[in-house]
């Protein structure tokens, strides 16, 4: 009996697909994190991808951040490469990475993308150990290496270890600012062994100290200040990961949430430009059992339909991959984990990146995680510490139930998982994936759901405001009275960038009643009675 | 990084066990100093000289938890007739089918072992077993084992906190502050009590309390520590 009510269960619950693309993509990007046996904690983090359009052509394209080799921190050949992929809407991508000068040095992480130039076309900051970069893009298929220039590079003795980055106008001047997230203290030269003789293995983030994380503030033409220390964001160090971003408080100004690794998780609430850390006051620093868990990735995103953002963090086993709904009083967040559904189905994963979105475009947001237990540990855990990745649907009253096994063949697939890239591939308005994987080609998820759902997705151009819009939040009311709301942010998830469109699927609504956009800068703009199934263009009045 | 939550409620009771033979104290102590490797190196020495010895087995055995080899853990309990017959070593197998997420098979093994007069009076398991309905939203259910626990132990702060965490989400935060309230006055250094009341505290907008638990998570189990 038990059989067949799962059968049932998993028909009834199959409205999430996914199949492979990979093979047929043209990508043969293998993410190299230089292991070679000496276990240097770098070796566990990397590595990010972002979905972005860098010629405008309405293509998503592809910038995989990769490795090099170790001690070295050096890209010592094509093998370490950071590689950009030219999208053409089909799933087939091409290699334009000597044409683009995006090759790369150093140990790469991360990847944020964004036109933090305003000037039309989309730009990288790629994270790294010891070493970040800011590429601009000139508009021509190439990249310019500002990152000296552009006065991103530090001066203060801190020896950053980047692992995640976001762009956000945190002080809604109109361009775009960088939050960087960093990560522990660390020098190949003082890495001490960890665990039996006779089987070593990563050592814990305790033997590591702290790095506080870098904000930097764009004062235009091309230049940046490091305001780290004056903003506020300084005075907080942590074990940072994925960084994500949401107007948390409901007051027009976008708040930072970082994943911490094995200490508190911290919300660096913005006050008027200035900002406050306030992860424990907010409730989201740790779960309601009051341990710290092994943060690594992020989503913000309203789940329940209120308009306020709440926070969902992966964590390690044991830890359950948790999520703070958002209270909407005094910035004050509870514990839903267990509510939603996620503790048992997560508590034996380990999670890397994660998207809240709506996948089967039901109008209700679901979850992809990109998962894997810690390289050498198979023999401590007894099981293979490579992990098949999880997408859980959610459904109403904000609970999220585990539907990988029904979601195609390729949601089997173990590996090392780490960074993910969301964006619609091939415009048919189902949101794809791009999944990396230490040491191997990167998943490419085509969603192939049987939705008959309709969607509408927002392409914003700033005028005032940003030239994407980031930081717009919209509300979208459907013709029976349900508001979906929504934040633009590319930052989701670990160490990666995703397109910077804002997506809501309708259910069944081919019509979208009235819909509000309150601009970064402050105007709000009213549209009414729009079609759905398309990008929508707007440009901000 | 090795998981914590399951070894910790279970690993209560196992600690109070004595070791009559040396190379057995010597590796129990190494177990406590977290030495596994070197409690590893004397333990399979032992079981070459002393095979089938019960102590020998189950020390390893802990070992074997300690170190987050579950599934080792559940085959060497289910091979072997004096380890299966071991109350401790029937919770380290629960706790281990727990943790490789094999729920309802620790559920089945946990009702079963709360049903035998030796485990039912030890509140380390109770407080287990009220975690893990918890972890599925069971909240009624957890409290009654979180109560149970604390009847067992009455200084026990953390089955206070867990009673607490509990009676907040069935919204009963007053009496969740008097639970959290008492195991703070019990154990005013266990940073988890803090975390509760702090979020207590402003769930019940007593934003000064909050704001002196908020100061004190940040001076003593701030980021790094």
């Amino acid at each position: 009996m038990r059989l067949i009510l799962a059968a049932c269960a998993t028909v009834s619950m199959a409205q999430i697909r996914f199949e492979d693309n990979t093979s047929k993509s043209g990508i043969d990007f293998r993410l190299n994190n230089g292991a070679r046996g000496s276990l240097y904690q770098p070796e566990l983090m990397p590595g990010g991808v972002a979905a972005f359009d860098f010629d405008n052509d309405g293509c998503m394209d592809l910038f995989f951040a990769n490795g090099a080799e170790l001690p070295s921190l050096k890209k010592t050949g094509r093998g370490f490469h950071n590689r950009l992929y030219r999208g053409h809407c089909d799933f087939r991508f091409t290699d334009v990475t000597a044409r683009s000068g995006l090759a790369g040095e150093g140990y790469s992480m991360a990847v944020a993308a964004a036109d933090y130039d305003n000037d039309g076309f989309a730009d990288l900051f790629v994270a790294g150990v010891h070493r970040n970069f800011l590429y601009r893009n000139r508009g021509d298929g190439t990249f310019e290496d500002v990152s000296v220039r552009a006065g991103i590079v530090t001066k203060d003795g801190q020896k950053d270890w980047s692992i995640s980055a976001a762009w956000l106008d945190f002080d809604r001047d109109g361009r775009l600012d960088l939050f960087v997230s960093n990560y522990v203290e660390w020098d190949a030269a003082k890495e001490v062994p960890c665990g039996d003789p006779a089987h070593r293995i990563y050592c814990h983030p305790k033997s590591y100290a702290p790095q506080h994380h870098r904000l930097f503030r764009n004062k235009g033409e091309g230049t940046f200040a490091d305001v780290s220390r004056d903003s506020g964001v300084a005075v907080s160090p942590g074990k940072g990961m994925g960084v994500c971003v949401a107007d948390a408080g409901n007051d027009g100004w976008p708040d930072v949430f970082v994943a911490n690794d094995s200490v508190a998780g911290q919300l660096f609430h913005n006050k008027h430009g200035r900002f406050v850390e306030a992860g424990l006051e907010a409730g989201v620093a740790y779960p309601d059992s009051g341990k710290a868990i092994a943060g690594m990735g992020c989503s913000f995103r309203d789940i329940d339909g209120d308009g306020r953002p709440d926070v969902l963090v992966t964590g390690m086993v044991n830890d359950s991959y948790l999520l703070f709904r958002n209270l909407g009083r005094d910035l004050l967040f509870e514990d839903f984990t267990a509510q939603a559904g996620l503790a048992r189905s997560t508590v034996h994963l380990t999670g890397w990146s994660a998207g809240l979105f709506d996948f089967d475009n039901d109008g209700l947001v679901d979850l992809f995680t990109a998962n894997s237990h810690f390289p050498r540990l198979e023999r401590q855990m007894g099981i293979d510490p490579r992990l098949a990745n999880s997408v859980f649907r959610g459904s109403s009253g904000s609970r999220f139930s585990d539907v990988s096994a029904a979601a195609g063949d390729l949601l089997a697939k173990r590996a090392f998982f780490r960074g993910t890239a969301f964006a619609d591939f091939d415009g048919d308005g189902l949101l794809d994936i791009v999944v990396t994987a230490l040491g191997e080609r990167p998943l490419v998820l085509r969603n192939v759901s049987p939705s008959a759902h309709h969607w509408i997705a927002l392409a914003l151009t700033g005028k005032s405001s940003n030239r994407q819009g980031l930081g717009a939040r919209v509300s979208v009311a459907l013709p029976g009275g349900t508001v979906l709301h929504g934040y633009l942010t590319t930052s989701v998830g670990y160490a990666s960038s995703s397109e910077p469109l804002l997506r809501f699927g309708l259910g069944p609504h081919s019509r979208v009643a009235s819909m509000e956009i309150q601009w970064p800068g402050g105007a709000t703009q009213k549209l009414t009675n729009v079609e759905a199934d398309k990008v929508l263009m707007v440009t901000e009045r | 990084m090795l998981p914590g939550r399951t070894i910790r409620f279970v690993t209560a009771g196992i600690c109070a066990l004595a070791f009559a033979a040396d190379p057995l104290a010597e590796a129990r102590r190494h177990i406590d100093a977290g030495r596994l490797g070197e409690a590893r190196v004397l333990l399979d020495d032992l079981r070459k000289s002393r095979p089938g010895d019960p102590a020998v087995l189950f020390t390893a055995l802990v070992v074997d938890y300690r170190q987050g080899s579950f599934a080792d853990v559940v085959s060497a309990v289910d091979r072997s007739t004096a380890l299966g017959a071991n109350l401790e070593a029937r919770i380290l197998r629960a706790a281990a089918l727990d943790a490789l997420g094999r729920d309802e098979e620790a559920d089945a093994e946990l009702e079963r072992l709360l049903k035998t007069p030796g485990a039912a009076a030890r509140p380390a398991l109770h407080l287990g077993r009220g975690q893990l309905l918890l972890q599925r939203g069971l909240n009624q259910q957890a409290l009654a084992r979180f109560e149970e626990a604390r009847r067992l132990a009455p200084q026990w702060a953390e089955a206070m906190m867990w009673q607490g965490v509990a009676l907040m989400k069935l919204g009963r935060t007053d009496s969740a502050v008097n639970a959290a309230e008492a195991a703070e006055r019990a154990s005013p250094e266990l940073a988890s009590v803090h975390s509760l009341l702090l979020k207590l505290y402003r769930l019940t907008g007593q934003e000064e309390s909050a704001a002196r638990q908020a100061d004190w998570l940040r001076r003593n189990a701030g980021a790094g520590q």
